[in-house]
């Protein structure tokens, strides 16, 4: 796979750079600071181009490197007071995101399917609001329904997601043992 | 306190709901998990693909490489063959330009950075003054590292969809082979590819001015839904009510009564190929429709072989597709 990756760099690079900025921002908190995570994945990508051996899937390999450098990047990060809790918080949010390269299954397609289980409207409320970073009054406006419709589809989507994701999410067991 | 887990998350929670909530988080585990998983199914999903995900990575593939570039100096002329792959031919070339000739005072240099997209592709730039820029496949922007103070200069060679950022002082002129346009901020297309007899500049937002050498002063300044074309010998007015020629932007090429001759020519530029029309009936017929620019240009040609049958062939070695 390493000779692919070296071939195939714009590539991985052109659809999936977008992604892991969204990714990396829902952690990172500052859109600059995001960038620079992202950054900093595909500088070692582009180092290592002609040396890598990936032996698990490509997009799993680059969810576990977007991840772990939003981790280092939220341990590193020493922050203003403000901000401290607010990133302590999405330290262990991510934390006890599961996945491991073990996955046998793409987590594109695990996650392609979740959203394909929704209702239709409920998805699509959903994916306005996740992936064109719409905010409610906003779809509401747009679909012309009220706002309170649009939290009410979130929630139901929220909640079958949690089911359908259930193995990518902490426990409740684990969380008491945390302090 | 959940309701405030939705707010936190949807950009509507004021700094004192934060503190609240985040309090509260501390000494409740089922909120905890109940965010953990918030944040998580949010980050998971953010996996999905968007619209605008590959030109917007197009823009800062081009950035990426050039920044290699620089740190290398190495020559990074790449060849990459297949879809989306061909993205990287364009690399920056830079090159110094003295700016002014007194010799007593230090000269200011300016670099300038060129990026190009390949055939079948369009990319987003953002440019430091924050305008920003889209780019149509085959289509060259070339522009100084720092902007001047006076005025805000780039080049095209090829289509192009600018979103000016506003500044009194500075205008923004974008410099083509036919004509240029100059403008203070506002939202234009260009289609400008050198070598080609087509100029158009039309107008989306704002007004601009169009003239052709360097002097302004007979320049045509048009209001949106006006363009701006090249007739062979001048510049003339007109105006436009089909919004659809933009939607390139959108990866879609849309053409609107067209001879298929004009399909034919605008394929050759977007997809850097050599087609060469032997059918002479069809010269007689006008097409109309919607493609995906990532469908490719046979895609195009067998939609097209629907509505007035004809047959074609594609040779590989040379690049060229004969249609009889």
């Amino acid at each position: 796979m390493g000779k692919d990756i070296q071939n195939s760099f714009d590539r991985i690079y052109v659809m999936y750079y977008s992604r892991m900025l969204r990714f990396a921002k829902e952690y990172v908190v500052f859109e600059e600071d995001a960038e620079n995570v992202v950054q900093d994945v595909f500088l070692l990508l582009w180092e290592k181009r002609e040396v890598l051996d990936i032996r698990i899937s490509l997009v799993s390999y680059l969810f576990s490197l977007v991840k772990n450098r939003s981790l280092d990047y939220l341990r590193h990060k020493v922050v203003a007071e403000e901000y401290k809790q607010e990133l302590s918080f999405k330290l262990m949010s991510l934390e006890q995101l599961n996945y491991t390269f073990s996955s046998e299954e793409e987590i594109e397609k695990v996650i392609a399917n979740a959203i394909d289980k929704l209702p239709e409207r409920c998805r699509e409320i959903f994916l306005k609001s996740r992936i064109e970073g719409m905010k409610y009054r906003e779809i509401a406006e747009e679909l012309n329904i009220s706002a309170n419709t649009v939290e009410n589809h979130i929630a139901i989507a929220l909640k079958k997601l949690r089911v359908e994701l259930k193995d990518y999410l902490p426990l409740l067991l684990f969380l008491v043992s945390v302090k | 306190m959940h309701e405030l887990i939705t707010k936190y998350f949807y950009g509507e929670i004021t700094a004192k709901e934060k503190k609240q909530l985040f309090a509260a988080m501390e000494t409740d585990a089922e909120l905890k998990k109940e965010f953990f998983s918030v944040q998580n199914i949010r980050a998971l999903t953010s996996w999905m693909p968007a619209e605008e995900d590959e030109p917007r990575a197009v823009g800062k593939l081009l950035e990426f490489k050039h920044s290699r570039k620089k740190e290398s100096h190495a020559i990074l002329y790449r060849h990459i063959v297949g879809y989306a792959a061909a993205v990287c031919i364009a690399v920056v070339s830079t090159w110094l330009v003295t700016n002014r000739p007194e010799p007593a005072v230090e000269q200011p240099v300016i670099a300038y950075e060129e990026f190009s997209t390949p055939s079948g592709q369009r990319a987003l730039l953002k440019l430091h003054d924050g305008t920003t820029v889209w780019l149509n496949a085959r289509s060259t922007l070339r522009y100084p590292n720092h902007f001047d103070k006076k005025e805000r200069r780039v080049e095209l060679d090829g289509e192009a969809f600018f979103e000016v950022k506003r500044n009194e002082e500075a205008p923004f002129i974008v410099s083509t082979e036919k004509a240029n346009i100059k403008v203070l901020g506002t939202k234009f297309n260009v289609f400008a590819y050198k070598g080609d007899e087509e100029f158009n500049a039309s107008l989306v937002e704002g007004s601009v001015k169009v003239y052709s050498g360097d002097n302004d002063a007979e320049a045509l300044q048009i209001a949106p839904h006006e363009c701006v074309f090249w007739t062979g010998e001048k510049l003339e007015k007109s105006y436009y009510d089909n919004t659809d020629f933009l939607l390139w932007k959108e990866g879609i090429y849309a053409f609107d009564d067209v001879p298929f001759s004009e399909i034919i020519r605008k394929l050759e530029l977007y997809y850097d190929i050599t087609i060469i029309q032997k059918n002479r009936k069809l010269d007689q017929y006008r097409f109309s429709g919607k493609f995906r620019q990532r469908d490719g240009v046979e895609s195009v040609l067998q939609t097209l072989q629907k509505v007035y049958y004809f047959s074609f062939v594609k040779d590989e070695e040379t690049n060229c597709i004969t249609i009889r």
